[in-house]
């Protein structure tokens, strides 16, 4: 055989080697994609907890509406769910009845509930946010007077 | 003599590296369907999660008026009373059990009928788990809650389901989610 036949060979193999690794790569990015999508939507059901357990309180008294701002003002926490620890950021404000952010004074009978939350997952050294400060995931709650 | 030499070592290289390329692709594929089953798997657990959380827990004790509206509550069990689907106005009460059966399987009965499952959980022993709630300045965890079925007021579940797929070396491979989820029980906090 030739050098010039088995150079020939070499390159066919890197090339054909290139196809193998681009292939394991997208699936990997489909991996991260999956998993991501898992701590997302455990991210979200951490957020329902929140505002679960705000209206509960509300129901049943244990929480007055008015001390709704005071109670989760600049309010942290952290879940952790599988190794997984997801930080919790919780920051109430007035608003109105769309959610308009307004002055505490006067009082429309609003409160607004930002939530965001991230976590690093192990798959990725990348910070996944569940909801971002600008970007919240939010939930009006009214006064029940 | 020299060529045949030539020919053989041609092709056991070719056979090798045909070999190591087939195999390459093989373990791909089997990556890429457990990917792919990871996702059905997370459809499924999603939707039965959502189910449970909406369906049953949001509705303890509803149309209950009187006596406990918790009737059993352990590690890996919840019973309830509720009138869980009163679209006839009939206030016909159910008797609600959330719990695995003797295959650790996820299984819904009301009134001794199964309602909803089996879903096949992982073969971890935390695969479901109950944690209950009193409240008290701020959510206080029983300790016994079978002994305290008034005092629940709501429940953390941790749950883990999972699929059997493939895998190259081992021929058996799993694929698991777990999910953790709150229920405030509105209707006892009234």
């Amino acid at each position: 055989m030739g050098m010039i036949e088995m150079l020939s060979i070499l390159i066919a193999v890197v090339l054909f080697s290139t196809i193998l690794i681009a292939m394991y790569n997208n699936i990997s990015i489909a991996m991260d994609i999956v998993y991501n999508g898992i701590y997302q939507l455990q991210g979200q059901k951490i957020t329902n907890k929140y505002f679960q357990k705000i209206d509960a309180e509300l129901l049943g008294g244990f929480l007055e509406f008015d001390d709704i701002y005071v109670t989760y003002n600049s309010y942290t926490d952290t879940e952790t769910v599988g190794n997984i620890q997801y930080n919790i950021s919780i920051q109430p404000s007035y608003c109105d009845s769309v959610g308009n952010t307004v002055p505490a004074s006067p009082d429309f009978g609003f409160r607004i509930i930002d939530i965001s939350i991230w976590c690093s997952p192990p798959t990725s050294s990348d910070t996944l946010w569940i909801g971002t400060s600008s970007n919240p995931i939010q939930k009006v709650f009214a006064s029940y007077e | 003599m020299g060529s045949m030499i030539n020919v053989i070592g041609a092709t056991a290289i070719g056979a090798m590296f045909l070999l190591t390329v087939l195999g390459g692709i093989f373990n791909a594929q089997a990556i890429a369907y457990n990917a792919q089953m990871q996702v059905t798997l997370i459809q499924i657990s999603e939707n039965v999660t959502e189910i449970l959380n909406s369906y049953y827990l949001s509705r303890v004790g509803l149309g209950i008026y009187s006596g406990n509206k918790i009737t059993y509550a352990s590690d890996d069990s919840l019973q309830f009373l509720s009138c869980l689907d009163d679209d006839i106005g009939d206030d016909t009460q159910y008797t609600i059990l959330i719990t695995k059966d003797g295959n650790d399987n996820l299984v819904v009965y009301r009134d001794g009928v199964i309602d909803l499952g089996p879903f096949e959980l992982s073969d971890n022993t935390d695969n479901l788990h109950f944690t209950y709630y009193e409240y008290d300045g701020g959510d206080i965890e029983i300790a016994s809650p079978n002994a305290n079925w008034d005092d629940i007021l709501s429940v953390e579940v941790d749950i883990e389901f999972q699929y059997q797929t493939y895998k190259m070396e081992t021929g058996v491979d799993y694929v698991r989610h777990k999910i953790k989820f709150w229920s405030y029980f509105k209707n006892l906090y009234l």
